[in-house]
């Protein structure tokens, strides 16, 4: 069987059904791959140097050529180019009042490639922290409203549905309550567009197993399971070995579909700089440990050090296991 | 298949279903059911409101119930979701938001990192309670306590409670709430009226709780257990309610609003007591009320406890004679049974000289073994217990110090028997509050309580310079130094310290206490720029303080200093750098016309013939004066209150008898002018501008917002005098540790009385009937007291006896100043 939604003949099946009878494999690190064009600040929207989501604007054929090298290392769903797009960072680059057309037009070129693709992909709404921590009583970062926390977000989310995601992705989130105000933010917009989409919500767990304020996986969990998602998941921060507990602890609950996408290892500092060293093949074999022993596991990727060479071997594991079991 | 059923704090997820049962849901951070939860919400004490949640979850609370509604307080929802965040930061116990405001609930869902439990819904008159809590449940997935109070009213037969739950249920289906959610409340009513009409409601309550697990096995099941006792004496309820518990456990109860340290186990609870609440629960004999109370009106109705016999036994050998003497605080004849302990250790009784006081006959060779078997098995024993009770809120402060005194006397005579120059010091401590910092009552307590547990003690005092400490460090040798500060200006010194221990190789461990500090701060200066590796520990209580000291001086040193290590190359610095201050645009305060004082540009002085000291008196706080300067604590700070109030009288009469107060105050009127946060003020010599934060909280409040162009502004300074500080110093040299402990709570609170009768007569002098707000620097809304300093040039407060240290804090440390603000809305605000 195939799906076919270029030619709109073929309604391409849904994200979530999709999920339920295959791995779903995610793309791979952006920024190193932006790296890749050795950008300079005239590249950026109006000199701005760093402000990764503001290339759609200058160079969208960099993004839309990063999205395609990881479908065609196997990918089946790619992450919009929006980590940094809910309006609070959006104002640090004065582009906040214009938040939701921003996320749409992120969202649109994502969904452009992948309907050029002759496999069903799924564009995968990005949506990383406002840079506040809400729960902490720091001077500065805990005494930001929750109010416009959750309107950053929601008009993020808003954009991003209208350019067409798949599903909404909460993810490398520090604080658990940041995190319940982006679900609240994802639900509040697929209701202002009558649009119901996926919600994936996502925390980052340092080595020993707790957030940045101290929540563990039983904390987060249990704080957002019931608010209406459809996967939880871990990325970033740390490589896929350190996440072992939390995942099997999870995936002992038998609740929800799982997600989990690790940094190429623990990063090591050197000079100054992160650095990942987990080589495509052990991380596969890691990740590939993780679909052997934990069925709640239903989506793989790469996050901080991982690139196209990462995400051909992730979709080997994948398809061997698909081929063992004796379907696609 | 559903998830395990669980709620969550910020810190740790907790299942529903405890094994064994119940879960215990703490009900004292409930201003409504607790007087001192209310207490502290009256004062604004958040503080005060954590340490309560930290008490409940040591003494096994697994959740707690948070209530702050008061009628005094028109901000129940902002001091709720003030509290609600703080608590999220510290306390590991999942929360149960208990307001009857649904708006006040829903803000705390949303603030709290975490899935809470409501307390409560349910279907009372219209249900409309029920309207509004029910969406919030499916939204969040939160559980909430569903009372068993329907169109009708509260279910009190068997089948009104279950046809209640039923209905709660039904009607929760609209919104899809799940049977997890509902954790039923089959209601409980007291059994000591003795009416008919509830003679058979303890067992209605059982079988209520029986039926509804019956039909919802999936849902949760909960009592508010006291309600069952309401109106008995302290020791009967405690009797009645955990005997209650234990039956209704075993007809399925999962979960129980209760004060855990009040309930005895079953099997703890005497067979005869057990019998007498059984018959009344179950209703089996007519009397069984009338006997109830009967068996225990014996024991009064202040002590919750077990009466306890605080007499010494005769019979006992002596050692355990000193030792119940310094637990119990009773002094007199402690040096003769320190006198027989040695003696009976060393076999020796018959050479006791016995007379009113005994003395050994024997020379020091064959006397000091049995001292320091006496001092390590009996003396110091006792002093750790009495430690162990102060840290499980057993007992109050004060009494703390009573048995220090004891513990004093018992030494004194003890170190008869010793040899001389033999080294019967377990260690030594350099011990000072840090430079710039004037408060030494926290300081003082530790020193009690280290030479009390058998170390020596070198006092530098306050305001000790680095190199003081360091001085002193070198000449005895020390085993460690302590580091006290009250203030968060001059916890900084401690990061000094350790900076120059680091520097100069220094081997010496430091202890650091203060109320301005806590863990993270210490391990960041410890960690800063490199881990100082002779250690740096935070102490939280002079106990705590206590504690690391034993282990430093023991064989215990290196596995304490390696697992320190370990955990403090793990901790992660988790409080970000404050970025400058962002401009707040001016709050929306319009300026009033000004009063018209009786003069201004000069101070005014009064001496204590011009204070009208009667009214002073009538004017302290005795809350405050009880709670935070006299730390009565916990339930036997409660239980102290009456005899507190006497203690009050008492001293009051002493205080004037010998004239240990020299009160003194000076005000004065200025002409001012604001413009945005600064006010500058006219005075003889020119002008001077205070610069006042804005707030970053929705009104952006700044004191200067309250003042027109051409304004009047008042201080006013107050002291209580330097005898009081000098007579303090000197009680404390003659071990009257209690005595100094409580008339330094008292001064501090005098001076605030006086502070509170200054404002009285400015706010008379310029005719106010709203408005004269009075702010003190070093409070959320002015917070720096350095601006002290301009005060000192306005109002010459020297002339009354008060001077400033170079951080701007007065001395002596009784006094108090502050800027009076007209304006009749004036409020206090945080920044």
């Amino acid at each position: 069987m195939s799906w076919y939604s270029q030619d709109g003949l073929t309604e391409k099946e849904p994200f979530l059904s999709a999920l339920k009878h295959k791995i779903l494999l995610f793309d791979g690190a952006m920024g190193t791959e932006i790296q890749r064009h050795n950008p300079v600040p005239e590249d950026f929207p109006d000199g701005k140097d760093g402000f990764n989501d503001g290339l759609v604007v200058t160079h969208p054929e960099w993004i839309a050529g990063i999205h395609r090298s990881y479908l065609d290392a196997g990918a089946d769903c790619v992450e919009t180019n929006s980590f940094g797009s809910n309006k609070i960072k959006l104002d640090e680059y004065g582009f906040g009042d214009k938040t939701v057309r921003f996320n749409e037009k992120i969202a649109a070129l994502a969904a452009d490639v992948c309907s050029k693709q002759s496999r069903p992909c799924y564009v995968i709404g990005s949506m990383g922290p406002s840079g506040y921590l809400p729960s902490s009583d720091d001077p500065d970062l805990g005494q930001k409203s929750l109010d416009e926390i959750r309107l950053a977000f929601e008009l993020q989310a808003e954009g991003l549905i209208l350019g067409g995601v798949d599903a909404l992705l909460i993810e490398t989130s520090q604080d658990i309550l940041e995190v319940k105000l982006a679900i609240e933010a994802c639900h509040n917009a697929a209701d202002k567009i009558a649009k119901p989409v996926p919600i994936i919500a996502n925390v980052t767990l340092d080595q020993y197993g707790k957030m940045l304020l101290g929540t563990n996986i039983q904390a987060a969990y249990t704080t957002v399971s019931e608010m209406g998602i459809d996967v939880f998941g871990l990325n970033c921060s740390t490589g896929p070995v350190e996440m072992t507990p939390s995942i099997r602890w999870l995936d002992e609950q038998k609740g929800h579909d799982l997600l989990v996408v690790p940094n190429a290892g623990m990063p090591e500092n050197r000079g100054g700089h992160a650095v990942y060293t987990m080589t495509p093949s052990e991380m596969a074999d890691t990740l590939g440990g993780f679909l052997q022993n934990y069925d709640k596991v239903r989506i793989i990727g790469g996050c901080c050090g991982t690139i196209p060479d990462h995400i051909r071997e992730l979709r080997k594991v994948i398809d061997h296991k698909a081929d063992s079991q004796g379907f696609i | 298949m559903p998830l395990i059923p669980r709620v969550s704090s910020a810190l740790k997820a907790v299942d529903l279903r405890q094994t064994p049962p119940p879960l215990i849901i703490g009900e004292r951070l409930n201003a409504q059911g607790s007087k001192r939860a209310r207490n502290l919400v009256l004062g604004g004490d958040l503080d005060g409101l954590v340490n309560l949640a930290r008490d409940q979850v040591e003494d096994g609370a697994h959740c707690l119930d948070v209530c702050v509604a008061t009628t005094e307080r028109s901000d129940e929802k902002e001091f709720m979701l003030k509290l609600v965040k703080m608590l999220s930061l510290e306390i590991e116990a999942p929360l149960v938001v208990d307001s009857t405001d649904p708006v006040v609930i829903e803000a705390a869902i949303l603030q709290i990192p975490g899935r809470p439990i409501i307390n409560s819904i349910n279907l009372e008159g219209d249900g409309s309670r029920f309207e509004k809590l029910a969406p919030l449940m499916s939204k969040y997935g939160v559980p909430a306590i569903a009372l068993c109070i329907g169109p009708n009213g509260m279910a009190k037969t068997v089948d009104q409670k279950i046809d209640t739950a039923k209905l709660l249920y039904e009607t929760g289906k609209k919104y899809n709430l799940q049977p997890e959610q509902f954790i039923f409340d089959v209601l409980t009513f007291t059994l000591a009226t003795g009416q008919e009409e509830y003679l058979d409601a303890g067992i209605c309550t059982l079988d209520g709780i029986k039926k509804v697990k019956e039909h919802f096995p999936e849902s949760f099941t909960t009592l508010g257990l006291s309600n069952i006792s309401f109106g008995l004496t302290p020791h009967a309820r405690r009797v009645l309610n955990s005997v209650f518990l234990y039956h209704a456990v075993k007809y399925g109860l999962d979960t129980a609003i209760v004060n855990s340290k009040e309930i005895t186990p079953y099997g703890d609870i005497n067979r005869r007591e057990r019998g007498l609440a059984e018959d009344l629960i179950f209703n089996t004999s007519s009397g069984a009320l009338a006997e109830l109370i009967a068996h225990f009106e014996k024991f009064g109705k202040t002590d919750a406890g077990p009466a306890k016999k605080t007499e010494v036994d005769p019979t006992w050998p002596a050692g355990k004679r000193a030792n119940f003497r310094i637990v119990n605080r009773l002094k007199d004849g402690i040096e003769n049974d320190v006198v027989m302990a040695i003696a009976e250790k060393i076999s020796k009784t018959d050479s006791v000289l016995v007379g009113q006081r005994y003395s050994l006959d024997e020379p020091r060779e064959s006397t000091h073994d049995g001292a320091i078997s006496t001092l390590n098995k009996d003396l110091l024993p006792a002093m750790k217990e009495v430690g162990d009770k102060f840290g499980a809120g057993e007992i109050i402060l004060p009494f703390v110090l009573k048995s220090a005194e004891c513990m004093k006397v018992a030494v004194a005579e003890l170190e008869k028997y010793l040899l001389k120059d033999e080294g019967s010091t377990k260690g030594k401590l350099v011990l000072g509050t840090v430079y710039g910092d004037v408060h030494d009552i926290g300081k003082n307590l530790v020193k009690t309580i280290f030479e009390n547990n058998g170390y020596t003690v070198y006092d530098l005092g306050k305001q000790v310079p680095m190199q003081k400490f360091l001085d002193k460090i070198d000449e005895v040798d020390a085993d460690a130094v302590g580091l006290s500060a009250l203030l968060v200006s001059t916890s900084k010194q401690m990061g000094f310290f350790v900076e120059h221990a680091k520097k100069t190789n220094m081997v010496l461990p430091i202890l650091c206490g203060g109320a301005a500090i806590n863990t993270n701060y210490i391990n960041r200066i410890a960690k800063k720029d490199g881990i100082y590796k002779p250690g740096v520990f935070y102490c939280n209580t002079m106990f705590d303080g206590l504690k690391t000291m034993d282990a430093l001086v023991s064989d215990q040193r290196q596995q304490l200093l390696q697992e320190w290590l370990e955990r403090l190359e793990k901790w992660k610095d988790t409080t970000p750098s404050a970025t400058p201050e962002s401009s707040l645009a001016r709050s929306s305060i319009i300026p009033v016309s000004p009063p018209t004082p009786p003069q201004t540009g000069t101070p005014l002085y009064l001496d204590s013939s011009q204070i009208d000291l009667d009214q002073v008196w009538e004017m302290i706080d005795k809350r405050s004066l009880f709670k935070l300067s006299w730390g009565l604590r916990g339930a036997a700070g409660q239980k102290q209150e009456k005899a507190h109030e006497d203690l009050f009288e008492q001293w009051k009469k002493r205080i004037n008898n010998e004239d240990l107060f020299e009160p003194a105050a000076v005000y004065g009127y200025f002409g001012c002018h604001a413009q945005q946060n600064k006010l500058t003020v006219d005075y003889s010599e020119g002008k001077l501008v205070f610069d006042f934060p804005r707030s970053a909280k929705p009104k952006h409040l700044c004191l200067a917002d309250y003042f027109g162009k051409d304004d009047i502004v008042a201080f006013q300074a107050v002291t209580v005098g330097n005898k009081v500080a000098k007579t303090i110093e000197e009680w404390n040299k003659d071990n009257r540790y209690t005595d100094a402990y409580y008339l330094h709570g008292l001064a501090v609170e005098f001076a605030e009385g006086m502070a509170a009768w200054v404002n009285k007569k400015i706010r008379d002098d310029l005719n106010l009937d709203k408005g004269g707000l009075r702010y003190s620097w070093g409070y959320p809304s002015c917070p720096d007291i350095a601006q002290h300093n301009l005060v000192w040039k306005l109002l010459a407060p020297e002339k009354s006896g008060m001077t400033l240290t170079e951080s701007g804090q007065i001395v002596p440390e009784q006094s108090t100043a502050a800027i009076i603000v007209h304006h009749p809305e004036a409020e206090y605000f945080v920044l």
